[in-house]
């Protein structure tokens, strides 16, 4: 088979903002009229929460902010990215005071961006190199030991005060600090002193801004969203026409002419229209395309439907891997398989019926009615995590009942055929169909138990393991001491078991996995250990490119 | 002048009657064995307190009394965690010769002399002391056996839990639970209307918790401090040979069997033997470049 995508253009098709260069950055991204609403709210003095699932553009956002407000000069813009939290998560087994070991490496984290800030700026602070180098190496030691020594940081309400120390040095009169990857999502005790630290972060000259992941953030009990802070939401929703343009401005931004002949216009635009306002979706979708593409034309729209098929097994694949991710939920991400194809089939149907009377109107939302039984909210937030629905955020009426709507990925809707067309659809034809004319658009209407059987809820239980010692199942989900034989409830490391995950479970193709295996690398531990990227290069046909791609997924897998 | 006989004759409530008590059934012959090491025997008290709380909320003791229950047995764990300090400072004191001479100077009951066997004088020590009172878990590590207790580390967090559950044990043992303005302060709790101590089950879960956090970290770090003196005083100079009877009645008489069996300690004396030899070899390299 031709390879369409070399080495040397793979990098086009890098998938985290944070790893592309300034220039990189500057060229390939674009703000839609949805982002610059964000970025304004990203830039004001009131916190926000940045909600919305992997690649949909948060890091573009809060990166885009902090260009923004350096220009603006006024406020003094500090990136975090607290992306390897989890690498911090054996020290809650380990340790009685992990809390504040926990809260030691998030103020490190921020005492080191505002140093690389500085350093950017060509500003020099005594005071803050000194304390950058403590926080440096406190976090190299807190993410490979947990029994590291606790250096003297700051507190988070001290934190603050240092902040508006540095920012007068430049003369900013504001500090906004931009946390990414904030939500800690397999670690309830780290969200609760995440949470708790925010909290503390404000004054009336230090704001922040923290990325967060929807269905899945548990707040801590003090933290009230709307109170502490207010949430955003990140997702560019897919409707009218300014999606389409948007889409085509970042592919046009982003791919050199030379690949960009290679794919039709239809295309372009049905990948757009599936990747359901996902930025990342969609390169990969025009990746993968390229890779299964053979220089035939005319089959190109068959490559395109097996292109969002594949995308649509690995956005489920995504969903499933939650059960190891997050094993008390095993049961919810069951349940949720049989949510959404349920979901699928209700579409399916009335668009076939519906296609009968108006065939130009396609139903792509689904309308809840209220109240949600809660074991169900908890299955909606697992596949919203994992990018497969879409909260609306908008309740509709129909006499006394109300409705939440919730949207389903495109390449989900296109993979399980549940849009109707009449006899040979153009590509165009099929891309206009996934996105919606209006707002509101049309839906199904449904209740809980249309979609979640009684024995679905039923089968809805927290997987907690009984007593290694004698069996007995938990009195309590946070039981640590077995209530019939006394013996101590343990836990593995979340961490420890991701890190033990054969390699096989990333999404890389097949030559890549033998190669690395061929190398030695068996679990993800030993990618994540390779930090230089010495050994991985050293795997046959994987190139600087690959080797940081495959270095990234497997940073992904264990961190969020 | 004394009280009139009408006023002595008033009875707002019954009156006692009379007791003879035994004090000798009261007790029986110390039924432990010395071999156990002291955070074995905390593990063994420790998961009977845990077997006893699964009775809170279980539907077997009235609701009222539940938390009467809960009460006693957060006495049980503080008690058992005070018997692990005692016996392990006197354990500490018999096993290490540098621990030993450092408390030459202390001073002991002289009735101790006559009750205590005199291989388990060292008991004698810790008589006088509650390890309850706030500051003397440190004070006692420091004193008794030379351990500091390092600032922002997970002993440091562990005492400081478990001298805030003492502000409950001593409402407990004081005044049935009835809180006092002092004891709620130093919880960190509201100071400004009457409380008690309303324990259920959750709570004796981290009850247990706390003292099984404490008496890991004071375990661990009191090993560490032993390990390091000796290897600071020569007592271990990095020969495995030589080393290892030394090392071997270490990890018998402090280490845990009970984790060592489940895996969650290492007592494997080859491993320990390494680590001392790692160790020996950086003070004399380091001191080495120093000359």
């Amino acid at each position: 088979m031709t390879m369409f995508v070399g080495e040397d253009q793979l990098s086009l098709f890098e998938e985290r903002a944070e790893n592309l260069t300034q220039e990189e950055f500057e060229a390939w991204t674009a703000p839609t009229p949805h982002d610059e609403q964000i970025l304004r709210q990203l830039q004001t003095q009131g916190p926000k929460l940045l909600s919305g699932p992997r690649g949909c553009g948060k890091t573009t956002l809060l990166l885009r902010a902090a260009a923004e407000i350096r220009k603006r000069g006024s406020a003094l813009p500090v990136y975090v990215n607290y992306g390897r939290s989890m690498f911090t998560e054996p020290a809650f087994n380990q340790r009685s005071d992990a809390d504040g070991f926990f809260q030691d490496w998030l103020v490190a984290k921020v005492i080191v961006a505002v140093h690389d800030t500085f350093e950017k700026l060509g500003v020099e602070e005594p005071e803050l190199d000194r304390q950058s180098e403590i926080a440096r190496f406190f976090i190299d030691s807190a993410e490979r030991n947990p029994h590291a020594a606790r250096p003297d940081l700051p507190g988070p309400t001290a934190l603050t005060h240092a902040l508006e120390a540095w920012a007068e040095r430049i003369n900013a009169k504001r500090v906004v600090l931009l946390l990414d990857d904030a939500a800690h999502a397999f670690v309830p005790e780290q969200q609760r002193v995440f949470f708790e630290y925010l909290r503390n972060l404000r004054t009336p000259a230090v704001t922040y801004k923290a990325a967060i992941y929807p269905g899945v953030t548990e707040f801590s009990p003090n933290f009230h969203v709307g109170h502490d802070a207010k949430l955003v939401h990140a997702w560019v929703p897919v409707e009218g026409s300014e999606y389409l343009s948007f889409m085509r401005l970042i592919y046009e931004r982003r791919l050199p002419p030379e690949i960009r002949d290679k794919i039709s216009s239809g295309v372009v635009s049905l990948f757009a229209a599936a990747s359901f306002g996902v930025p990342r979706t969609f390169f990969a979708l025009i990746e993968t395309y390229l890779e299964n593409w053979n220089s035939r034309p005319e089959r190109s729209a068959q490559v395109a439907n097996n292109t969002i098929a594949q995308n649509a097994d690995q956005l489920r694949d995504l969903h499933r891997s939650l059960s190891r991710k997050l094993p008390r939920y095993r049961h919810y991400v069951e349940a949720g398989e049989g949510v959404l194809n349920k979901l699928l089939v209700l579409i399916r149907e009335l668009n076939e019926t519906r296609h009968r009377v108006s065939p130009h109107a396609q139903v792509l939302d689904i309308a809840i009615r209220q109240p949600i039984d809660a074991r169900l909210v908890t299955v909606l937030g697992l596949l919203e995590y994992a990018g497969l629905v879409r909260s609306t955020n908008e309740a509709v009426s129909h006499g006394t009942d109300r409705y939440s709507k919730y949207s389903i990925h495109g390449c989900l809707l296109t993979a399980a055929g549940a849009l109707r067309f009449g006899q040979n659809p153009t590509l165009e034809q099929r891309a206009s169909a996934l996105v919606k004319k209006s707002r509101t658009g049309t839906y199904k209407r449904v209740g809980s138990e249309g979609i979640f059987t009684t024995k679905q809820a039923e089968e809805c239980q927290l997987v907690v393991a009984n007593c290694a010692a004698c069996g007995t199942p938990r009195v309590m989900e946070n039981a640590r001491f077995c209530s019939f034989c006394g013996a101590e409830l343990v836990d593995a490391s979340r961490f420890e078991e991701l890190m033990a995950t054969p390699i096989e479970e990333l999404a890389l193709p097949k030559k890549k996995l033998h190669a690395l295996n061929a190398q030695g690398m068996h679990k993800i531990e030993d990618l994540i250990r390779d930090r230089g990227l010495a050994e991985i290069s050293k795997a046959q046909r994987v190139g600087p490119v690959w080797a940081r791609r495959i270095y990234s997924l497997a940073e992904e897998f264990v961190s969020v | 002048m004394s009280r009139h006989t009408a006023i002595e004759a008033l009875n707002l409530c019954a009156q006692p009657a009379s007791i003879t008590a035994d004090w000798s059934v009261f007790v029986s012959s110390l039924s432990r064995t010395s071999s156990e090491s002291p955070i074995d025997t905390f593990y063994d008290a420790h998961q009977g307190l845990n077997k006893l709380a699964s009775l809170v909320q279980s539907g077997h003791v009235d609701v009222e009394l539940q938390n009467l229950l809960g009460g006693q047995l957060l006495l049980g764990y503080v008690s058992a965690t005070e018997l692990y300090f005692r016996q392990m400072i006197s354990r500490c004191v018999a096993l290490c010769p540098i621990i030993r001479q450092a408390n030459n100077q202390q001073m002991i009951p002289f009735g101790a002399l006559d009750y205590y066997h005199k291989d388990s004088l060292e008991s004698a020590l810790t008589e006088r002391v509650s390890f309850s009172e706030p500051g003397t878990i440190k004070s006692q590590l420091d004193g008794r056996l030379q351990v500091k207790v390092p600032s922002k580390s997970s002993l440091e967090r562990s005492i400081e839990d478990y001298e805030k559950l003492c502000q409950l044990r001593h409402s407990l043992i004081h005044s049935h639970g009835v809180i006092n303005s002092s004891n709620a302060a130093k919880l960190g709790i509201g100071t400004t209307k009457s409380l008690e101590a309303n324990i259920d089950l959750h709570c004796l879960q981290v009850v247990a918790s706390i003292t099984l956090n404490l008496v890991r970290d004071s375990n661990n770090e009191i090993v560490r401090s032993i390990v390091w003196s000796w290897i600071q005083g020569g007592l271990l100079t990095g020969n495995g040979r030589n080393d290892r009877p030394r090392l071997n009645r270490l990890v018998r008489q402090l280490g845990s069997s009970t984790d060592l069996t489940s895996g969650r300690a290492d007592g494997n004396l080859k491993r320990l033997s390494a680590s001392v030899k790692a160790a020996v070899l950086a003070i004399s390299t380091k001191a080495g470049k120093r000359r």
